[in-house]
């Protein structure tokens, strides 16, 4: 395995104050190495979108420190602050949050009109990644006019557009059905091999972990559990099992069934 | 606690609406001011002496209130229908909350009645200051004593104001309050958007786009012809070619936004031009509608403002006394009334008849000059008229000296044997132009077989006041011939005054001359004064611009208001975007300069197509409705509206700018909210 890309020290984060505080995150540490797909668990209300979006800099930690190749984001702000979240990091949503009244096309390129990229090398990407995701012949379409699968392929290609060092995903399944999750999640894997993308993504679904070499689990906002997919001798359905075994152990099972 | 909640939602209606409420304030402004009209103190002048003319022009004011209020229901059933949209997330929570649909609606009604009483409470004093400041400029202006003016409030016009509003808002309301709170509350929560259906429709623009073009350049065709306004049926067309035209072409935008958007993309500009293609086809009939109302209002501005500049008319005999020279003089000097005039003089005027062979008259070689010129409509009416003169009145050049001496000119000079000739100064400019051209060959005319040479000048100062007499065409001729030509009996004295300049210096036009017509009421004496032709300019001026600028003020804050208001809503519903641009690392100045350039496009196109309609519907209204009056001051006319139409870009300009500090403000919520999500 590479060198550490993102180091993650002490994150706090909590809403409200004094009495009627939340601690979302109560101190959460980890590495994630160049190149890992790795996948956050829990139960819902656990704190791994906090988690997620503290690290895109959705929102801001109350204590600790984030930091990508050794630089800490915290620290950022305006143009720089910008450019990481256009370039640095690529974000993939729940419900895609594609722009309706755009083309397909349009959307793909959208974060690299935004940072003023050459548009040339843009196009070129952009039908790279198409072509990678299959999803050529949908380009010169408006989002209203495919499917969710297709949609969600769409925000990846964005994502994925400005060659961000780390793809964060929250849910990205979470709105699909199980066909279309199994093709974008085969997707997903395939950029984190042959593009050398590091991925993050949060999850509560056992299945969609299964693709992840290492999943953290996270519990009242702390890191209860550590799973390693045992490479290349351990089989997907294999791990799968072990995740199932780990979110069962977490509250007697009942707790992480939504 | 359910008064708090009025009070606390309809304050925050009103700062979120801003603009309408603005709107609001305006409307009530110019409500009252059209509807406080009668007790202006330059319309109560006018009523003294044009009372028949001022009545029909006040049953007028109830039609104009009942249009002008029709127009305004437009705005506000559309700003009522956005606060409903905006809220309906609110009021879905209500109904959840488990509170009556009886008592929502009251609540909507409720809230509503607030933001109109205090709109009444701003409105009204503005209006009251503003009559009075308009009432005492105008005043001033045309020279009626400030002394005489009342501080006064016009009570119908406060409560037809009041009544009007209220009533459109109660009906308006009703309405949709009606449809809003009986939705289910899962459809308010909601609040979907159902622009999706809709857009893959703008297929075929470039016919729209065309169709617009060509019918928009129909209706301007026809509109700068001249003699439009007597067809009925090409006024017709025009209006027909127009509306279509307008609606076509802001279908057709569609297309040029797909044009656009081929070219290079950089920063956010596909995302704006995605933003206003949709807002502009999703919404071209409102967009078309309100570009009509804003050619309205840029017409009926230009044209009102613009009258108000046309020039007094002009002024060199202030009275004109008919009667003996003694009976005049005497009753003059007994009155006191002699030592306040500057100049007193006899206009000497004769009727040549001859009819009974007293004289023979013959202009034969004038017609004949007037034929051997260039075809021309005022050559073909000279040739109509001089037809008829065969008994012309004759003045006496020492009479006429003295008028032109009045009026600052250089006195004439003439031979025995010579006449100047003198036209009725209504007639055109080209009129006597014409004439004068047929007149340079040297012509002659014969009267009692003598032939007298015609000057070149064709002389055009009135030799009355106003209209105790009233000379076509007439012969200016030298003392000596108008002693011999002239008929005892037919000889009218006519006595012309002219007020000492000190006395108007002191106390003004007006005001100077109203008080002595007081004085020459109780003397008896047969007279016309310069207020009578005043008061008839001041009619004009009053009806035409008053009224024009009325409406033009009524239609240009609704059109813009509308506009603004729509184009936030769009906003609104489409914040998601805006949230998923901050997410791909899109800053805030971004959004904000891509909603600036929405807003200046969303107001540029419906009021570009208006200002270009407008340059033909100005032209078009100068040419047809001004009353003949104005008509010699048409070019000067047509510069006036040129420099209004500025201005009215300057009232554009606030507008925009208002909005786009609104859009602003969204964007800047939308990025918090995205925060602390």
């Amino acid at each position: 395995m590479g060198k550490t890309l993102l180091e993650i020290q002490g994150l706090k984060k909590s809403y409200g104050r004094k009495e009627g505080e939340t601690k979302a995150l109560n101190g959460v540490s980890f590495q994630v190495l160049e190149g890992e797909f790795l996948g956050i668990m829990g139960s819902s209300g656990s704190g791994k979108t906090t988690l997620l979006n503290c690290i895109a800099t959705m929102i801001k930690p109350t204590e600790g420190k984030i930091l990508l190749s050794g630089e800490d984001i915290g620290r950022f702000k305006g143009k720089k602050l910008a450019q990481f979240r256009g370039k640095e990091i690529g974000y993939l949503f729940q419900d895609f949050e594609l722009l309706d009244n755009l083309t397909v096309e349009e959307n793909i390129l959208l974060p690299s009109a935004i940072h003023g990229d050459s548009r040339k090398q843009a196009e070129n990407k952009c039908m790279e990644l198409a072509h990678y995701l299959e999803m050529q012949d949908v380009l010169d379409k408006f989002p209203s006019q495919i499917s969710g699968g297709q949609k969600q392929r769409a925000a990846a290609a964005r994502a994925l557009i400005s060659q961000p060092k780390i793809l964060l995903a929250d849910e990205p399944t979470g709105a699909l059905d199980s066909h279309s999750a199994k093709k974008l999640l085969e997707k997903i894997n395939g950029v984190c091999k042959d593009f050398k993308t590091t991925v993050m993504m949060v999850t509560h679904d056992a299945n969609a972990a299964s693709y992840c070499s290492r999943i953290l689990f996270i519990q009242d906002g702390v890191i209860f559990h550590e799973l390693r997919r045992q490479l290349p001798e351990e089989s997907q359905s294999d791990f799968y099992r072990r995740i199932l075994e780990v979110t069962a152990a977490l509250g007697g099972g009942s707790a992480n069934v939504l | 606690m359910f008064y708090n909640l009025i009070k606390r939602n309809s304050k925050s209606d009103r700062k979120e609406n801003s603009l309408y409420f603005a709107s609001l304030i305006i409307s009530v402004v110019a409500f009252y001011v059209i509807l406080s009209i009668e007790n202006q103190d330059v319309m109560k002048f006018i009523k003294s002496m044009e009372s028949d003319a001022v009545q029909k022009l006040l049953i007028l004011i109830p039609i104009f209130y009942v249009f002008s209020l029709f127009v305004l229901s437009f705005l506000v059933f559309f700003t009522t229908r956005y606060q409903m949209e905006r809220r309906s997330h609110e009021f879905g929570l209500y109904l959840m909350m488990g509170m009556k649909r009886s008592r929502l609606f009251f609540m909507l009604i409720a809230e509503d009645m607030v933001n109109t009483a205090v709109a009444f409470l701003a409105g009204f004093p503005i209006a009251i200051l503003l009559t009075e400041i308009i009432s005492l400029t105008v005043s001033r202006l045309i020279g009626l004593g400030i002394l005489e003016h009342h501080f006064t409030i016009t009570w119908t016009a406060v409560l037809w104001t009041i009544v009007g509003i209220v009533l459109i808002k109660i009906v308006i309301l009703s309405v949709l309050s009606g449809i809003t709170v009986n939705k289910e509350p899962y459809v308010l929560i909601k609040n979907s958007d159902e622009s999706e259906k809709k857009r893959t429709k703008g297929q075929g623009s470039p016919v729209f786009l065309l169709g617009g073009f060509l019918l928009l350049g129909i209706a301007y065709f026809l509109g700068v012809r001249k003699g439009l306004w007597e067809q009925m049926r090409s006024l017709l067309w025009i209006l027909l070619f127009g509306i279509t035209g307008t609606y076509l072409l802001f279908k057709g935008f569609y297309f040029l936004f797909q044009k656009a958007l081929k070219k290079k993309r950089k920063g956010l500009r596909t995302f704006t031009l995605r933003q206003l293609q949709e807002s502009v086809f999703l919404k071209s009939g409102f967009l078309a509608s309100c570009s009509l109302l804003l050619l309205i209002a840029f017409c009926c501005l230009s044209f009102g403002i613009s009258a108000t500049f046309s020039q007094k008319p002009e002024r060199f005999t202030d009275f004109t006394f008919v009667g003996e020279e003694q009976e005049v003089k005497e009753k003059l000097e007994q009155a006191g009334i002699m030592e306040q005039f500057q100049n007193f003089y006899q206009m000497e005027l004769s009727f040549l008849s001859t009819f009974e062979g007293e004289h023979t008259f013959s202009c034969e070689e004038l017609l004949k000059a007037i034929k051997e010129l260039p075809p021309s409509e005022n050559r073909d009416i000279l040739i109509n008229n001089l037809g008829y003169l065969d008994a012309p009145y004759i003045i006496k050049l020492s009479s006429y000296n003295q008028l032109l001496k009045s009026a600052g000119k250089e006195p004439l000079v003439l031979k025995e044997d010579e006449v100047f000739l003198y036209e009725d100064p209504r007639m055109s400019e080209e009129y006597v132009e014409t004439l004068q051209e047929a007149l340079k060959t040297g012509v002659h005319l014969q009267i009692d077989g003598q032939d007298y040479l015609m000057k070149e000048k064709v002389m055009s100062y009135d030799v009355v006041t106003d209209d105790k007499i009233t000379l076509m065409d007439a012969l200016i001729v030298e003392d000596s011939v108008f002693e011999i030509l002239c008929e005892k009996d037919s000889t009218q004295s006519y006595w012309n005054a002219i007020l000492n300049d000190k006395i108007i210096e002191n106390e003004g036009l007006i005001k100077g001359f109203t008080d002595i017509n007081k004085e020459l009421a109780k003397t008896g004496l047969e007279y016309e004064s310069y207020m009578e032709n005043m008061g008839r300019h001041l009619f004009y001026i009053v009806s035409e611009s008053y009224l024009s600028i009325y409406l033009g003020v009524v239609f240009l804050i609704i059109a813009n208001t509308a506009i603004g208001t729509q184009f936030l809503m769009y906003q609104g519903k489409t914040g998601k975007r805006y949230q998923a641009l901050f997410a791909l690392g899109a800053d805030f100045s971004k959004a904000s300069k891509s909603g600036r350039t929405q807003v200046c496009w969303y107001f540029f196109l419906p009021a570009g197509v208006a200002a270009v309609s407008s340059v033909f519907g100005i032209q078009s209204m100068t040419n047809g409705l001004l009353s003949s009056y104005f008509e010699e001051q048409q070019s000067n006319i047509i510069v006036i509206a040129l420099l209004v139409v500025c201005l009215i870009a300057v009232v554009e300009w606030v507008y925009i700018r208002t909005v786009m500090k609104n859009s602003d403000r969204n964007i800047h919520a939308l990025l918090e909210r995205k925060r602390d999500e």
